[in-house]
């Protein structure tokens, strides 16, 4: 990279950008592509091509285009991460009735500063008389702030946070304060639950990604964080052009094939279907496009209750595993005070973080964020993958990728709950 | 002959709503006047006192803090094809108050401040309500306390009437003076001051050729470098020293009946000598500007 100028690059790509003049197409998004790109590489220093981000998205304001922008502060400071406590997960399976409707608790989350019950409330029909019976809740409405009680005693207040409609809100409850770990029961809304003995959460073990040339790991992350997703505004040419402009990336390099095989099968640009050869593809590309739209998944949930020791600054745990016939879903939840869980987020200074799978049949799968909520230093959400789970499938090893290693959750397929 | 940047750039007048009234502020050799205000520098006092403000001597001061701010080249218009919304002028749409700073830049018109002494900080509402000034003392008396900088530069770029024309040539005057003494605060700013030239050479260019996607390269050449321009495979290459900005963009020169300008020397009073090139990329051409009938 000997004379490569990273902020000077960045600002004539933003300058360029500027006079496209294509106001609908957002250039915002191909600047921070190809600025994270050459960030991943060492191309430019991190604070730089920020600072290069903000200034062109206050440019973008001022001409009317894009969100009010203001430049970030100076670095983030790093704050150790407190990692995830170990947590006992139990199924529950139990429905609890009341009088606007009924609430299923799914399983409960055991960890050391709050207690999670997962539930699905149902709201009786029609919605608008259930509207006026329904208990209410903390900002006036939706579903009621509850109080549960363990076997020693303590009784905490939960919050429900989740989503849904008229008749069916999903989600979870988090107390105030976390309940005995080891308890052997809970009540809450007038019923007590009895609660399973159950060991240890999946087994974890930490990777790490060695020695790889990092154009290619990135591009390779770069694909595995988009899922089948399209890109917002940028495109995989900015990302491999920003590569190639700083002498990371030879123009002939096969990774730059591959990538813009694996971005053609994804989206093709005809907008038909896919007609790039995937037989030649690394894995996990040849088995996911292979398997790409394949249904037939068992249907039913497991526990994971896995959580991860620290690694790169970051902490995760994952809660359950839910599969279907034509996907399966993780939930999951990052601490730390720089990853986000998203696999690009908008500051260039935060580690994405990017979920693959692999099972003892040989088949990959991709995960993406199916939604999240919290906040910078705490996010929870569920991340779905594709295509669906072979049902052959004895094992599954979930991993969670960052910048130079993983976390890889290794799941026995024993359904705690089949459909 | 090196004339100031400012020669051959026309005078503007901006109208300003100040206190209810439609003063003017007057643009000409590189400085703004709030001409409505005859003793700018009591009503700047009695505005720290908490006493009217105006709108005059906000915008005057505001563009007084900014004269070398790299901001307004990264946020200011590159040409025709990049208009930007005349929104800083309407005192309804912005937020918050303005700052006050004694200026150094621009020093002949603005920042001549009265010597103030007792008053060491006070927050002090503006006399519209919009917002709230804070001032501070320091040794050479009355000093801004820095509010919003950024907000005072979309403000000033978002004037209208040409003033963020004249303000972008103004810093780019300051830093074209600066690269050619090698002055130390160059080479943290090499990136944006190419990135501004860039973009407006480039600007220029495609409206030049009557292109808007024109595939053109513009690069920053020393200022002691001849500048040149060329096509290489069907993209446009100019090479045009940072001071371009300044004595040939910021005078309107930058096309010239239908030929792009590389340089532009005065050639005696009101007299302009344009050094161009054809759409063919041919060898320079002079074109001579004469503009001593319109100063009539």
């Amino acid at each position: 990279m000997t004379g490569f100028d990273g902020e000077l690059y960045l600002r004539l790509c933003a300058e360029r950008m500027l006079l496209a003049g294509d106001q609908n197409s957002g250039w915002h998004g191909p600047l921070t592509e190809r600025a994270r790109a050459l960030v991943a590489v060492d191309a430019v220093p991190c604070a730089v091509a920020q600072r290069v981000v903000d200034d062109y998205a206050w440019v973008r304001a001022v001409r009317g285009i894009g969100r009010p922008h203001r430049r970030r502060n100076a670095a983030r400071s790093a704050t150790p991460t407190t990692p995830i406590g170990p947590r006992r997960v139990v199924p529950c399976g139990r429905e609890i009735g009341q009088s606007w409707g009924r609430l299923q608790l799914r399983y409960a989350s055991f960890g050391e500063a709050s207690t999670r019950l997962a539930v699905i409330l149902w709201f009786d029909a029609p919605p608008s008389r259930a509207i006026r019976r329904r208990p209410r809740g903390p900002s006036g409405g939706g579903p009621p702030t509850i109080a549960v009680t363990d076997d020693r005693g303590t009784t905490a207040s939960a919050d429900f946070s989740g989503g849904g409609s008229d008749i069916e809100w999903r989600g979870h409850y988090r107390t105030d304060q976390p309940l005995a770990p080891d308890t052997r029961w809970i009540e809450l809304l007038g019923e007590r639950i009895d609660l399973p003995d159950r060991a240890g959460g999946a087994p974890v073990e930490i990777e790490y990604l060695g020695r790889a040339d990092p154009a290619e790991r990135y591009l390779e992350r770069y694909l595995e964080g988009l899922g089948d997703q399209h890109p917002h505004g940028g495109s995989v040419d900015d990302v491999i052009e920003a590569l190639i402009a700083c002498g990371a990336l030879a123009p002939e390099a096969t990774a730059v094939g591959d990538t813009l095989t694996v971005a053609e099968a994804l989206w093709p640009t005809g907008g038909g279907p896919p007609t790039a050869t995937t037989r030649t593809l690394p894995q996990p590309w040849r088995s996911l496009l292979a398997a790409r739209g394949r249904g037939g998944g068992p249907a039913g949930m497991i526990l994971v209750g896995a959580t991860t020791p620290v690694f790169e600054g970051m902490s995760a745990a994952v809660m359950q595993l839910e599969s279907t016939d034509e996907s399966f879903q993780i939930e999951v939840e990052i601490a730390g005070s720089t990853p986000v869980a998203a696999p690009f987020p908008d500051d260039l200074d935060r580690v994405g973080i990017t979920y693959t799978a692999s099972d003892d049949r040989g088949s990959h799968y991709l995960g993406g964020l199916a939604g999240w909520s919290g906040s910078n230093e705490r996010l929870e959400g569920q991340v779905e993958f594709w295509p669906a789970l072979d049902p052959r499938a004895h094992r599954l090893d979930l991993a969670l990728t960052a910048q130079h290693s993983r976390a890889v959750v290794r799941v026995p397929l024993v359904w705690d709950v089949r459909a | 002959m090196t004339p100031a940047w400012w020669v051959g750039v026309p005078p503007a007048e901006l109208p300003v709503d100040c206190g209810g009234q439609t003063h003017h502020l007057h643009w000409s050799d590189g400085a703004l006047d709030a001409v409505d205000h005859t003793d700018v520098s009591g009503e700047r006092t009695l505005a720290a006192l908490g006493g009217q403000s105006h709108r005059c001597i906000e915008i005057v001061d505001a563009w007084a803090r900014h004269t070398d701010d790299l901001d307004v080249l990264l946020l200011g218009s590159r040409g025709l094809s990049d208009p930007l919304p005349t929104t800083g002028n309407d005192t309804t749409r912005r937020r918050g108050g303005m700052s006050f700073a004694s200026s150094t830049a621009g020093a002949a018109r603005v920042g001549r401040w009265s010597q103030f002494a007792g008053v060491s900080r006070a927050m002090i509402g503006s006399a519209s309500g919009r917002g709230v000034a804070s001032y501070s003392r320091s040794g050479a008396g009355m000093v801004p306390a820095q509010t919003d900088s950024g907000e005072d530069v979309a403000m000033l770029v978002t004037l209208g009437a040409g003033m963020p024309h004249r303000l972008v040539a103004t810093v780019a005057a300051s830093w074209a003076e600066r690269l050619e003494r090698g002055d130390d605060r160059v080479r943290e700013a090499m990136a944006a001051l190419q990135a501004a030239l860039y973009g407006r050479a480039i600007a220029a260019a495609r409206v030049w050729l009557g292109d808007a996607y024109l595939d053109v390269d513009a690069v920053m050449c020393p200022p002691e470098a001849q500048p040149a321009a060329a096509r290489e495979l069907g993209r446009a290459r100019l090479s045009l020293p940072f001071s371009w900005l300044t004595n040939v963009w910021a005078r309107g020169f930058a096309t010239v009946a239908g030929r792009f300008c590389l340089a532009a020397a005065l050639d005696g009073p009101d007299r302009w000598r344009l050094s161009t090139i054809a759409p063919d990329f041919g060898p320079a051409h002079t074109v001579i500007i004469d503009v001593s009938e319109a100063k009539r």
